[in-house]
């Protein structure tokens, strides 16, 4: 043991207050854009690793699902779902990130008190826990050396309710999202 | 000599080692194409209306004509739900898994599967099934429609792995079309769904395993149809098997060992006619058999004695076989009453949130009887019970009896109000809100 350095890692609070505000920097210009035109567009949630998004109802028109896979915040290439539905509104949205920073964990949480339109949207999830209603529901194998290829699941219309998605990609080629808050919280995370 | 012998010898070897190093990459790449082939549906049970089998020819992830088995149903309760889509990619295997913890409600489905196993049936080809249920389903889908589906609980992951399923084997007809030429593969298939041969019926022990239909109707109807094939033939075979015996009586005190010839052939020859129908229709019946049986055994008894021995041998033996063969009948039609017979908790957990004009009517009458509100009436079931709450408020409150004063009517009064705003219902229509 003797001669052994034991080494401690710990979190500079510096720069990770500087990095947060850099990043509510950003996201208050982007709320900025939001207040003077309503809408949001070619909007990208990326690179913060993977987060949760939850709601009460999402209805859409024109899913489909096939596989992926994609990078996350721990891996460079995990098996992933790549959602894409054309046309959606989403009742009580909330978006949230939890960071642990010292011994302390704190949430990050986007959420929209009214109905949230979007459309073009591409979500790439590795878990969807809903109750889930689909119209026209096809899933169907397709003869392709391209793996991501080989399964697709379409539907001309989507209802999930009750939702919880760990998410690792969002993309929305416009957003509309009245009525949003964003809100840095401490919690009690075991 | 020994020096170029020597590193001959390890040349050799080398060689051979290389190669064998290439075998497990080989057959990993070909076990791989295979495997990663279908999505598995995996159901603990699956309960539809008017469902039919048909083979066909289908594009797979791995072949533009395989031949498959399609099922159709007009409407189908799937329970304990499990799909598995399996991929082989460069980093290993990668899987899908959607799971529906609650029950799924499906409407005009089809499924094209290469490989299906499930407990107790036998399907055949383009042959109707107005209500079908199977059990422990497990099968390779390549192809899955559906017009309307709506899947309770429903989980979907994405894991590294093959999700920790297996496959069942692919049925033997579907593997003799396989070898086939895609000509004769469409024209055998057609001779199949013409014939309307059977399909799913591999290691069955008899062509009488239908699959399990679930209404007491369905069940009993055939029972009482044999019954009339079993009994006209007797009632037939009674007026032949006296007549001679009336025509004998005289004659006994003459040549008792001639005329007891004469009675047994005849005899003989009708019981032969007896058993056969029985023998065919696997006998379904043993009270009126007995009866009838009875009725025949009578005069002969009372006519001549000698002679009724041989026959009371014969019809023992052809009510031990009916008595043996009605016992496994006499289970599913039993089985199948108690299912019909369900409370109105199973139906409402059947109904998956959707409730029905008549299933409201009764939850209501329930609740009237037992002077309870109706989210009290499955206190054991906590989700049921939530539903409930969630469906009787919606509609008390859509009919203006929530007050928030706190002024609103009994009970007694919602519950009746309910009623009547429901018989007013088209029959059969949803009541929701």
């Amino acid at each position: 043991m003797n001669g052994a350095v034991v080494m401690e890692s710990k979190t500079n609070k510096k720069v990770f207050w500087g990095a947060l505000a850099a990043g509510l920097l950003a996201l208050g210009i982007l709320l900025v854009s939001f207040g003077v035109s309503g809408v949001a567009y070619a909007v990208p949630i990326a690179g913060v690793g993977d987060f949760y998004v939850e709601f009460d109802k999402l209805e859409g028109e024109g899913y489909t699902f096939y596989p992926k896979l994609g990078e996350t915040s721990s891996s460079d290439a995990t098996p992933q779902g790549t959602n894409i539905i054309e046309k959606l509104t989403i009742d009580n949205l909330q978006l949230y990130k939890d960071f642990q920073v010292g011994g302390e964990w704190i949430r990050v949480k986007i959420q929209a008190s009214k109905p949230v339109q979007i459309s073009g949207l591409q979500h790439d999830a590795g878990l969807i826990e809903a109750n889930a209603k689909f119209q026209n529901l096809a899933l169907a194998e397709n003869n392709s050396t391209d793996w991501t290829k080989q399964f697709q699941q379409t539907s001309s219309t989507i209802i999930l309710e009750n939702a919880k998605l760990k998410t690792h990609y969002l993309f929305q080629k416009t957003i509309n999202m009245a009525g949003m808050k964003l809100t840095v919280e401490k919690i009690d995370k075991k | 000599m020994k020096l170029l012998k020597h590193r001959l010898f390890l040349i050799v070897m080398s060689i051979q080692l290389a190669a064998l190093s290439l075998f497990p990459f080989i057959e990993k790449a070909d076990a791989a194409a295979n495997d990663a082939e279908g999505f598995i549906i995996q159901a603990d049970r699956v309960v539809g209306e008017n469902m039919k089998a048909m083979i066909v020819a289908g594009e797979t992830a791995g072949s533009n004509a395989k031949p498959m088995l399609r099922i159709t149903y007009d409407s189908a309760q799937i329970y304990g739900m499990r799909l598995t889509k399996q991929f082989a990619t460069t980093g290993g295997t990668v899987s899908i898994t959607m799971k529906a913890s609650g029950p799924v409600s499906i409407k005009g489905m089809q499924v094209d599967a290469s490989a299906i196993s499930f407990k107790g049936a036998c399907v055949h080809a383009a042959k109707v099934i107005p209500n079908a249920a199977l059990e422990g389903v497990t099968m390779v889908a390549h192809s899955m429609k559906a017009a309307n589906s709506s899947l309770h609980q429903l989980k979907l992951q994405t894991v590294n792995g093959n999700g920790g399923v297996q496959k069942p084997g692919t049925l033997k007809i579907l593997q003799d079309l396989g070898s086939m030429p895609f000509e004769k593969m469409k024209q055998e298939i057609k001779r199949i769904t013409s014939g309307q041969l059977p399909l799913t019926c591999e290691g069955a022990p008899d062509e009488n395993s239908e699959v399990v239909e679930d209404t007491v109707g369905a069940v009993t109807d055939p029972v009482d149809d044999l019954l009339d094939e079993v009994t006209d033939p007797l009632d037939e075979t009674i007026g032949k098997v006296t007549d001679p015996l009336e025509d004998t009586v005289g004659k006994v005190t003459d040549p008792l060992e001639d005329t007891i010839g004469e009675v047994t052939d005849p005899l003989k020859d009708t019981i032969g006619k007896v058993t056969d129908p029985l023998k065919d229709t696997i006998g379904k019946v043993t009270d009126p058999l007995k009866d009838t049986v009875d009725k025949v055994a009578t005069p002969v008894e009372e006519t001549v004695g000698k002679v009724t021995e041989p026959v009371k041998d014969v019809v023992k033996e052809t009510t031990d076989t009916a008595n043996k063969v009605t016992e496994p009948v006499v289970e599913p039609v039993k089985k199948t009453v108690d299912d019909t017979a369900k409370t109105a908790r199973e139906k409402l957990e059947a109904a998956n949130g959707e409730i029905t004009k008549e299933l409201a009517l009764e939850l209501i009458d329930k609740a009237l009887a037992e002077n309870k509100m109706i989210d009290e009436l499955c206190p054991a079931d906590a989700t049921l019970t939530q539903q409930l709450e969630t469906w009787t408020e919606g509609l008390l409150d859509s009919l203006g009896l929530l007050s928030l004063l706190g002024l609103k009517p009994s009970e007694e009064e919602q519950l009746k109000k309910l009623r009547e705003a429901i018989l007013k219902e088209p029959d059969g229509s949803i009541i929701d809100l």
